[in-house]
């Protein structure tokens, strides 16, 4: 049947069409491109989310374009959920990630890392209504909801005791968690937790712990030298020029800690 | 509880957008599952048993893991060969390869519907079995099939909901990132779900809507009496059951009820001591009769009869013709194709004369029986001696 034969031709096009195999580095794809390709979660307010017309905005949405310019290259973002994110980075899905990315050690074995951007503590919220819990240690024996693989979850993993960790996908249902009242607390970035607060008032920030111990990094494939240079450095002139305390400026106008 | 119906109001422009990206991915997934489907679907029956197994592990294969983790495998897994698809393309041949093993069984089904003798038949006329099956079985099946693909389709409407995972911005992911911002969970999913189910429950009405005809035809079935020349009574059921069998299931009598009306036309037809009897227990003459009965007790509006006493004993066939006589004389109106000259001149009130399929005579029974105009019913008339 020859319609068959032309589909079976045509699908072996298409996917041709649609791979894209690349051999240069990823600095030169993206000089010739004229556009570096950001991956973000943009369900973490305020670094990274939609706003009511739904589009993606934020702080590290407003640094990543401010990074492109000295680059000289557009910044192209594409959301993608958290839990698939270094995944899609290794997929070459796209070039960096600036998705709040806190700088690990572990992270460091299979990713390369730029230098810290945005320094933030662990926070934990509880229901206004709930006196117990101080610190991190007042987790012990408690229900405890945090953000899949990020440092709310590696710290509260570190913390004796805690009863159980409800690990989600997104933020908001660790929050929807406490507030239902099947988890007693979230823990999760500062930067993050005090924007939250704003909306959800019902909940509070009960304490801060791991103070200054989470610094954000834009994250990369591995052995991309030229690129962590090229990145480091435009980080450096923007903080030299002003350009980065006008974005904080805009994204953290108090709750700063 | 505190319905913020606001909150879902101010989403829907953002809902409509993602709704509209879940039906573009289940369309085109669709379409390459059709063009998989139809491949394998064909394979499933090739002759070859090579290709008959290939098509058999796809199925399996499949069918044997998740959807999610095959999206998986399509976007994250690829590119370790060098396969970088975006995410809508990848969600898209994800979701058409999997629906391809579904639809795949759904055209084998359909092929296999179609009655062997189909295939024979174009077989025994020198075509190829390809040919046989692209030009006879194939257009048969697949008008057969269009239903099950409707509810595929809708199956793969809801499962696209498993794209959301690589960020694909559908109507799962719309709702999911407007959450993350407002906290209306309740609200959000409550309008995800209305907007799967008003997609879904519009397919749907389209499939019932293109079945309707036959449904329409069942019940003009119900008004009309059906004799056959082979009686067709059910072997596996007595007299009485062949007659009460669709009293109760098409009309819904209750079970004394509907033997109460079985007894009554059974009594009609002379043959109420052989209720408990078996089909093969009965003459033709007494089969024909029951099946006279089970065709009356539906009630219907006409009886059509297909040549009723060509099978019978001829000792038998009177007491067959007795009984759509005294029919007759209750005003029951009755189509009756026959042989029985005589039956025909004393019954009918209007006869038609069929000659190599077209009609050559039609007149009152004295008109065509003792003045036939046609010469060849002349002539067929002069060789009947019973007239």
């Amino acid at each position: 049947m020859k319609t068959m034969r032309f589909a079976i031709v045509l699908g072996a096009v298409l996917l041709l069409a649609m791979t894209s195999v690349s051999f240069a580095s990823t600095l030169d794809d993206i000089k010739t491109r004229g556009k570096i390709v950001i991956g973000t979660d943009a369900t973490y307010p305020p670094m990274e989310f939609h706003d009511e017309n739904n589009i993606i905005v934020g702080f590290d949405i407003d640094l990543g374009r401010a990074l492109a310019e000295v680059l000289g290259v557009q910044a192209e973002f594409i959301d993608t959920a958290w839990d698939g994110i270094f995944p899609a980075l290794d997929a070459k899905k796209f070039d960096i990630i600036m998705s709040s990315t806190s700088i690990t050690e572990d992270r460091l074995k299979s990713k390369d890392m730029s230098d810290p951007y945005y320094k933030t503590s662990q926070a934990i919220a509880v229901r206004k209504d709930n006196d117990s819990i101080k610190g991190p240690n007042d987790l012990n024996g408690k229900i405890v909801a945090v953000q899949i693989s990020t440092t709310g979850d590696f710290a509260t993993s570190a913390i004796e005791g805690v009863k159980e960790i409800r690990r989600f996908d997104t933020t908001d249902k660790a929050y929807i968690e406490v507030m239902n009242g099947r988890a007693d607390a979230v823990v999760n970035d500062f930067s993050e937790v005090a924007y939250r607060m704003k909306l959800l008032t019902d909940m509070k920030v009960a304490a801060i712990f791991n103070e200054g111990q989470d610094n954000y990094g834009v994250t990369m494939r591995k052995d991309e030298k030229d690129l962590l240079a090229a990145i480091n450095e435009a980080l450096k002139k923007l903080k030299d020029s002003g350009k980065y305390d006008e974005i904080h400026g805009k994204w953290f106008p108090k709750v700063e800690k | 509880m505190h319905f913020d119906i606001s909150a879902l109001v101010k989403a829907l422009p953002s809902l409509f957008i993602g709704a509209s990206v879940t039906i573009r991915i289940t369309a085109f997934s669709i379409a390459i599952g059709l063009i998989i489907g139809l491949m394998i679907g064909l394979a499933r029956v090739w002759p070859n048993a090579f290709f008959r197994a290939i098509a058999g592990a796809y199925i399996e294969l499949i069918r044997g893991t998740p959807l999610l983790v095959q999206i998986f495998i399509v976007y994250f897994g690829l590119p370790a060969f060098g396969l970088n698809l975006d995410p809508f393309i990848a969600g898209m041949i994800a979701m058409g390869i999997n629906s391809g093993a579904y639809i795949g069984e759904i055209v084998r089904g359909g092929i296999e519907s179609i009655a062997r003798g189909q295939m024979e038949a174009a077989r025994s006329l020198g075509m190829t079995w390809w040919q046989a099956m692209q030009f006879v079985v194939l257009p048969q099946a697949l008008v057969r099939i269009l239903p099950a693909l409707g509810n595929e389709f809708i199956a793969l409407l809801k499962d696209s909901s498993l794209v959301s995972t690589i960020a694909i911005a559908e109507l799962t992911r719309t709702g999911q990132i407007i959450i993350s911002r407002t906290f209306k969970s309740f609200e959000l999913w409550t309008g995800v779900a209305l907007f799967y189910f008003v997609m879904t429950y519009a397919i749907s009405r389209i499939i019932k809507y293109s079945e309707k005809s036959s449904v329409n035809l069942n019940q003009v079935r119900q008004s009309i009496g059906m004799i056959f020349q082979s009686f067709n009574l059910f072997p596996h059921m007595t007299a009485l059951s062949n007659i009460t069998l669709a009293l109760q299931r098409v009309k819904k009598i209750p079970k004394d009820e509907s033997e109460k009306v079985a007894f009554r036309f059974l009594e009609k037809v002379g043959l109420e001591e052989k209720a408990q009897y078996f089909p093969l227990q009965l003459s033709g003459g007494q089969q024909q009769r029951v099946a006279i009965a089970r065709a009356l007790a539906m009630n219907p509006r006409v009886m059509m009869f297909d040549e009723p006493t060509s099978a019978l004993d001829p000792e038998t066939v009177n007491d067959v013709l007795d009984v759509m006589k005294e029919l007759a004389r209750e005003g029951m109106t009755m189509v009756v194709v026959t042989h029985e000259m005589g039956f025909a001149r004393e019954v009918a009130d209007r006869v038609v004369y069929i000659d190599d399929g077209r009609v050559i005579e039609d007149g009152s029974p004295d008109d065509v029986f003792h003045n036939p105009k046609n010469p060849r019913l002349r002539d067929f008339l002069s060789k009947v001696i019973n007239v």
